[in-house]
């Protein structure tokens, strides 16, 4: 038991060290383009998704469940959402200076679940259900795919105060189109994540909404992200605007998991 | 219908007016957030002295059961209604087989042109339908897909009439229950009785799982027994009962300390208080501690609930003036002044939560179409493609960049 909790902070602490390093050489990368540095950096952030992958694997077996029941393990498993959005993408793209733009949240969110306490805990009560697996497991998956569309976002927003030659990407239109699609995915698990959550509720606690400051931020990210996509399907609403609601939506992403918990009192406070 | 009217209308049907409706239903949710709910109206005049009459007025003190959120939850839905009916006629027509669009061939045009053999044979695999004409084909898929905004509307209609449902028709109790002991919930006779209540425990003493046995009838004939625990409620003739909370509760003695005479015996929960009145004294049973320890800032706390070392925290008050705080084992004596002030028998208790709510299915087929609606619209969108003059172009209003780079990197490919 020691040992698996002494590997688990021995992997979590590498792939945090190695996500600095990526972001780092990411951010080399998009000053000077050096293709040799890009490669590296992707290399890092593979070795550091690994290594992570590891962590949370070895905190499963240790606590007999996916790590998913504490803000620690969610920071954990959020921060490893955010590297495999990056991870797919790239491998799709093949745009690698995304990866200065994203990685720098994946570190920050793990440097978050760093300050917080690692214990193991049995699960309450309320948490002893397979809809945890579901509701969570989709939270990951959405918040990181938001993650990496703010970045893209960003890039945009860079690019297009910049003259063509200096671009981060060639052509502004295509992180346009790409945090469209990666928002398209994120806002359909994010709307996983609710539903699953209101028949889970409904299991818990006889209601499958009841107003829980959790509940309505997670409603009220879902709204920001379904204004942008009508305006951008039915207005063709593209650019600027578009990329700086891919911001304000992960900024409420990020006040729903951490904002809410410190500032607002909820049934979710474990979370 | 003159003009004025027809704008109107048209305004309140548009996709303007269910954005603007949005966006104010987000603000005012984010204002129940942040402002505590549901306290009496004198709080908010104390603590907001500015703007306190504002916060009534506009009913942010009850946000998302006010008459306002309501209707612009009405608002909004019958925006979506309109809306999603207004397209509706257009949709259904561009799902038709052999609808092509007009704007195809404005499309992305692909920069190598594929030999039309080569383009034909990939689209065929991919299912496309196919109409070849004089200088080419034309080939389409997904036509249905139009379809997906009208079914996710149509989902979130349900979820919005399912809130209606709930706030018109749902029903909901609540009963703190002793072992063996019974009660009617409502007018149909529906008695509730706890058979048993217990909790597992895990190895370092905090609790697994709290469950209930219970039985629920309606009649001689008619009963079912069954044991719930959190996530696990049962269910009868509509009605949901949860696992909802636990406590203990214990009985007070007061006995006349010359005579020994029980002068009072009551069963008192945790909190609670008795005045007894021959001696102007009020008991405060300040809390149980099943496994008593003494926390960091000196108050006692329970390791768990597991009654190892039972204590009972007391709190005395004679004339409204403190007379003294007491920790005490069960059956251990205070004595006051003529009286002997005992705690003993602490039994759990548990609190079972009943609901009935005839608009959870209603959400459930919101729920379900919905996600149905989501995934036709985000990945079964319409494609198009022409291949006209030795030159293929694509189209496809959601997702134009991806679908023509698919397209490109595959017959670049072959």
């Amino acid at each position: 038991m020691d040992s698996i909790i002494y590997f688990e902070n021995l992997t979590f602490n590498a792939a945090f060290i190695l996500y600095i390093a990526s972001s780092l050489l990411f951010f080399v990368y998009t000053a000077k383009l050096s293709e040799k540095t890009g490669k590296t950096a992707v290399l890092l952030t593979l070795g550091g998704f690994i290594l992570h992958t590891a962590a949370l694997t070895l905190r499963t077996i240790e606590a007999g469940r996916l790590p998913f029941s504490n803000q620690f393990e969610f920071a954990a498993s959020f921060a490893w959402g955010i590297v495999l959005s990056f991870l797919v993408l790239h491998r799709i793209y093949r745009f690698t200076a995304i990866g200065a733009f994203v990685q720098p949240l994946a570190f920050l969110v793990m440097g978050y679940a760093s300050m917080q306490s690692r214990a193991i805990r049995p699960l309450m009560p309320a948490l002893q259900s397979h809809w945890l697996t579901v509701h969570v497991g989709t939270a990951v998956l959405s918040y990181g795919a938001f993650a990496l569309a703010c970045g893209i976002a960003v890039i945009y927003l860079i690019d297009s105060r910049r003259e063509a030659g200096r671009r981060i990407l060639k052509h502004p239109e295509v992180s346009d189109m790409l945090s469209y699609r990666v928002i398209v995915f994120g806002f359909f698990m994010l709307t996983v994540v609710i539903i699953s959550g209101a028949i889970w509720a409904q299991q818990a606690w006889s209601r499958y909404w009841a107003w829980d400051p959790k509940e309505t931020w997670s409603l009220i990210t879902w709204i920001i992200y379904a204004v942008y996509l009508h305006l951008r399907i039915r207005r063709n609403w593209k650019g600027k605007a578009a990329a700086w609601f891919a911001v304000i939506g992960f900024i409420s992403v990020l006040f729903t998991f951490i904002g809410v918990n410190v500032l607002l009192p909820s049934i979710h406070s474990y979370a | 219908m003159n003009n004025r009217v027809k704008q109107i209308v048209r305004f309140l049907i548009s996709l303007k007016f269910g954005i603007i409706l949005l966006i104010i239903i987000a603000l005012y949710s984010v204002i129940g957030t942040v402002l505590p709910q549901h306290m009496p109206d004198e709080i908010y005049l104390q603590r907001y002295p500015s703007y306190g009459q504002l916060i009534l007025a506009l009913s942010l003190n009850r946000v998302y059961s006010s008459v306002i959120f309501t209707s612009l939850l009405v608002l909004f839905g019958l925006n979506l209604l309109g809306c999603t009916v207004k397209s509706l006629r257009g949709q259904l027509k561009q799902a038709r087989k052999g609808f092509f669009p007009k704007t195809a061939l404005i499309g992305e045009q692909m920069e190598n042109s594929p030999d039309q053999a080569d383009a034909l044979a990939y689209f065929k695999y991919r299912k496309y339908q196919v109409e070849k004409h004089d200088r080419g084909f034309r080939a389409a898929k997904y036509r249905w897909g139009v379809l997906g905004p009208a079914v996710t509307h149509a989902g979130i209609i349900f979820v919005l009439a399912a809130g209606i449902i709930s706030s018109a028709a749902s029903r909901e109790g609540f009963v703190n229950l002793l072992p063996g002991q019974e009660v009617t919930l409502d007018e149909r006779g529906i008695a509730l009785r706890l058979d048993d209540f217990y909790m597992t425990f895990l190895e370092n003493g905090s609790v697994e799982q709290y469950f209930s046995d219970l039985t629920v009838s309606s009649g001689p004939d008619d009963q079912r027994s069954e044991t719930i625990w959190v996530n696990r409620p049962m269910q009868y003739r509509g009605i949901n009962f949860y696992q909802a909370s636990f406590g203990w509760v214990s009985s007070l003695v007061i006995r006349d300390a010359e005579t020994g005479e029980t002068r009072t015996q009551r069963q008192m929960q945790d909190g609670q208080d008795f005045f007894f009145q021959p001696g102007h004294l009020t008991v405060v049973l300040y809390g149980f501690f099943p496994e008593l320890a003494i926390g960091h800032n000196q108050q006692p706390v329970s390791l768990s609930h597991r009654q190892k070392n039972p204590h009972y925290g007391v709190v005395l008050y004679e004339f409204n003036r403190l007379a003294g705080t007491y920790i005490i084992g069960p059956g251990e004596v205070i004595r006051h002044g003529d009286w002997e002030i005992t705690f003993s028998h602490s039994t759990l208790y548990t609190g079972i939560l009943f609901r009935s709510d005839p608009s959870y299915p209603v959400a459930l087929i919101g729920f379900i179409v919905l996600m149905l609606g989501m995934l036709i619209s985000f990945y079964c969108y319409p494609r198009f493609a022409e291949y006209s003059d030795g030159a293929l172009h694509t189209w496809s209003r959601k997702n134009g960049w991806v679908f023509h780079r698919t397209v490109s990197r595959h017959l670049d490919q072959s």
